[in-house]
């Protein structure tokens, strides 16, 4: 890229987790943003817009990371991108009030060669710690631009944005300053370094000295990189003789590290009692933190699904009024418009307010710092069952709906937790399967109906948990032990409404773009089957065809065409088999579809289609949802095929044992 | 007295001697600062008794048990 | 407010907080109809939040001010239960208005935890002062 004239500065953002890396990025950029994924995974690239004195800058939101090693998707990303992108100029955020272990990931892309911005955020915080920095000191050593800032109060935007600028201008890439490692690992350096300058390939390719020092730490990944080099023997012959590893790179980092902070920060007098100390003593008690962290949960819960109740109503109504406004759905035309968009949207869209209420619950958790202490309260007992402690919020969230409850296990940094988090979700009996076992509960088992319901809530968590250990086990992909929780517990803070209300509108935003395209496509099928061939009832529809070639599979589980049916449409959302049990038995109204579900089901059938219904498959939605979140048709593939063999085999032991007992009786 | 981090008890202060463990681990241990020399101090258990909760470089982490009997430092 | 009369102030709130959320459980199971609802979780919760409050007289009382951790938690979760309720009392009127429930009535939509929120207020100002 060099020499190449570009008009637009590319900017790259990085910094460790919880530094305030979001709140600089939407200050810098305001609304003109854009969320997508990086290329081949699941992880959310966010880039935006600003134009500052009339030049205009593309900056990219690098994923939170607190090293550039490639093991780690997060890590490879950010560093893949700063060695392969080059950006003009790297803005590292650096928490103040945090400053050794932030200064690591600083000497890291220094070593890297990047075009360096420090933005020293959270300056008030530091200050409440009574730190004082010589800024002027700080920048000399570390050889780069150091700009104060408080993102929250978007004090030193404006500095940062100069400063942003007269970097890339600079175009500054070897700067006076390194920071030097003891005389000895410096000649081992210079040693590496001056064979791969002997290959011209890899000296144009990769910063020479950073190179060299990510052999001597016999990094894999880079290793690899070197693989088809003439060079290659004579440079490992070199590393693998000499006594140092990553270990003493780390060592001599922080050491350096010291020397800067001690001749740049005064006032340094660590643990006086804070405020997050104060609540951590509650929030991590050893008896009151989980009480408290399970009350909060449960008012989590009411926020996300009670709350979001009218507006659901409203939004069903409207596309009720809709669907009508062309009159009776009595041509093939207007069913299309009233029965099959405005039916499948309302159906679908109605989700967007449980999921804005949700996130908008836990961006506060998140932002308030929260939610890594959840995780480390409920880990133990998440770890019994091969998941890691951030596996359990999207889990309970699953009871009131799973869709933004596996869009929520995007807190879970490890790829395989995640995985098996999304794929064992939908067992949690969410909310539209209630009216479900009401039905049939409240027909077939009179006074017992309650603990009957109940059951079907307890069967779904031991499925869940037995699933999970399963996956573990023998799915190749899955197996292995969950990822080890080396977790920052950040100061507590009060969250900021506008980037809780960004967060939760850009989780929104990834689900409209599923209703509008997959989910809404999905619902049109789904009516298709239902209306054709058009005029006919619903049993000769393609779907009653269905119902019917699926009867003899569904025989032994006592279920007939009708059940075969209701299950089929049940999957555009589950609370419809209760409608279309009412239109099988043509009856209508509450009463008389219970009367009629009594006449066609035994107790044992009865309890075999509850349990069939939680298990075989998640509504539409929230299938479409799974392939968004995994990224792949595999893993939703694979989600399918297990439920229904799962849903099929629960529904049959059932079926055997209610049948003994019964015999027996 | 050399110990492992996951022997020490709450309010216990030592001094980091070594990292072991499998390259992940130690990789993304070292990467929280935990290097020889650190001064480090237990904070607190979870409620479970695991992970365990500590201080180090003016920061709290919070390590799995498992993870913590990598380390082995001076008290 | 010295610690010594958080101490009291934060073991009165919790006192009342306690009862509260015993008779909410109580009612449950006796099925008395009373100003106070009969609701399982949110006794549990209100008894959880009083023994957060409880917990930290003893170091507050001999002015230690490690025991402000328990008022200012407990003051955080009454003010999210109050603000909670607050909210479903918006909600179950929107829901009245869209003909979706038969009846709002504001003795059984104020809930005994939004008045907590309101004792709690001097405790909050304190709190929120000294964090200034």
């Amino acid at each position: 890229m060099a020499g190449e004239k570009e008009t637009v500065i590319r900017v790259a953002l990085i910094g460790n987790p919880n530094v305030g890396k979001t709140a600089i990025f939407n200050n810098l950029t305001g609304s003109r943003q854009h969320v997508g994924n990086w290329p081949g995974v699941t992880v959310e690239k966010k880039t935006g817009r600003c134009t500052h004195r009339e030049i205009e800058m593309e900056i990219v939101d690098l994923p939170g990371t607190y090293s550039l090693e490639a093991d780690a998707i997060d890590e490879r990303i950010a560093r893949d991108y700063i060695i392969d992108e080059k950006p003009d100029v790297v803005v590292d955020i650096v928490d103040a009030s945090n400053i050794e272990r932030n200064l690591y990931l600083t000497l890291l892309l220094l070593e890297l060669g990047a075009n360096v911005v420090v933005a020293l955020n959270k300056m008030d915080i530091a200050a409440s710690k009574n730190y004082e920095f010589d800024i002027e000191e700080l920048s000399l050593l570390l050889g780069v631009p150091v700009i104060p800032t408080v993102a929250t109060t978007q004090s030193g935007m404006g500095e940062l944005r100069d400063a942003i600028l007269s970097a890339a201008v600079r175009r500054e890439k070897h700067r006076k300053v390194t920071i030097g490692y003891s005389d000895d690992i410096e000649a081992r350096i210079k040693e590496v370094e001056e064979l791969i300058l002997t290959d011209t390939y890899l000296a144009n390719t990769y910063p020479p000295r950073w190179l060299a020092i990510k052999l001597l730490e016999k990094d894999e990944s880079v290793m690899d990189r070197i693989s088809s080099s003439p060079k290659r023997d004579q440079i490992l012959e070199v590393t693998r003789r000499v006594e140092v590893n990553a270990d003493t790179f780390a060592e001599e980092r922080y050491r350096a590290i010291d020397r800067i902070l001690h001749a740049s920060l005064a006032g340094r007098r660590d643990h006086a009692l804070t405020t997050s100390d104060l609540l951590d003593r509650v929030f991590l008690h050893k008896r009151l933190g989980i009480p408290v962290f399970l009350i909060l949960m449960w008012a989590t819960f009411q926020f996300a699904f009670t709350v979001s109740e009218p507006f659901m109503v409203m939004l069903e109504r409207v596309f009720g009024w809709l669907g009508g406004l062309l009159g009776d759905p009595t041509t093939p035309l207007i069913s299309l418009w009233a029965d099959g968009i405005c039916g499948g949207l309302g159906f679908v869209l109605v989700f967007i307010f449980p999921i804005m209420f949700l996130f908008i619950a836990l961006a506060i958790l998140e932002d308030s710092g929260y939610l890594p202490r959840a995780a480390f309260v409920m880990d133990r007992l998440m770890y019994r069952i091969g998941l890691h402690g951030r596996s359990f919020i999207p889990m309970l969230m699953g009871f009131g709906c799973n869709l933004p409850a596996i869009m929520a296990t995007r807190s879970i940094g490890d790829e395989k937790d995640r995985l098996i988090t999304i794929l064992i979700n939908p067992l949690m009996s969410c909310g539209a399967r209630l009216p479900v076992y009401v039905l049939i509960a409240g027909a077939l088992f009179g006074t017992y109906a309650g603990s009957a319901i109940f059951s079907m809530y307890v069967l779904g968590i031991v499925l869940a948990i037995l699933m999970a250990l399963l996956f573990r086990r023998f799915i190749p992909g899955l197996r292995g032990k969950p990822a080890p929780f080396i977790m920052e517990l950040p100061p507590y803070a009060r969250p900021a409404i506008k980037s809780v209300l960004l967060y939760m509108w850009s989780r929104a935003v990834v689900f409209l773009k599923k209703a509008g395209t997959i989910l809404l496509g999905g619902a049109l099928v789904l009516w298709f089957m239902a209306s054709f061939p058009w005029g006919r009832e619903i049993e000769s529809s393609y779907a009653g065809i269905l119902g019917h070639t699926l009867e003899p599979l569904l025989a032994p589980l006592g279920f007939d065409w009708m059940a075969a049916i209701a299950l089929f449409f049940g999957f555009l959302a589950k609370e419809i088999v209760v409608e279309t049990f009412g239109i099988l038995y043509g009856v209508g109204g509450e009463d008389a579809i219970t009367g009629a579900v009594a006449a066609h089901m035994t107790p044992v059938t009865g309890l075999a289609f509850m349990a069939f219904t939680l298990i075989y498959l998640p509504c539409l939605a929230t299938l479409g949802m799974v392939k968004a979140e995994t990224g792949s048709w595999k893993w939703t593939g694979f989600m399918v095929l297990y439920q229904l063999v799962l849903a099929y085999v629960v529904a049959g032991i059932i079926v055997l044992t209610g049948n003994l007992i019964t015999g027996v009786l | 007295m050399k110990k492992t981090l996951s022997d020490m008890q709450p309010g216990e202060k030592g001094t980091v001697l070594s990292v072991s463990g499998d390259n992940t681990v130690q990789r993304r241990i070292r990467d929280m600062g935990i290097v020889r020399g650190t001064e480090i101090e237990v904070v607190r258990r979870a409620p479970f008794g695991d992970p365990v909760e500590f201080r180090l470089k003016g920061y709290n982490l919070s390590l799995r048990r498992e993870e913590a009997a990598c380390v082995s430092v001076e008290v | 407010m010295n610690l010594k009369n958080i101490g009291l102030y934060s073991a009165l709130i919790g006192g009342i907080t306690a009862i509260i959320g015993a008779l909410e459980v109580i009612f449950v199971f006796t099925g008395t109809d009373s100003w106070i609802p009969a609701d399982l979780f949110g006794g549990l919760a209100l008894l959880v939040i009083a023994a957060v409050y409880l917990s930290g007289n003893g170091e507050l009382i001999s002015k230690q001010e490690e025991g402000l951790s328990f008022a200012l938690t407990g003051t955080i979760l009454t003010m999210v239960f109050g603000s909670l309720y607050t909210l479903i009392m918006g909600t179950d009127y929107l829901m009245y208005l869209l003909g979706e429930a038969d009846e709002f009535l504001i003795i059984t939509e104020l809930r005994p935890e939004i008045l907590l929120l309101v004792a709690t207020l001097p405790l909050a100002r304190y709190l929120i002062k000294r964090e200034e």
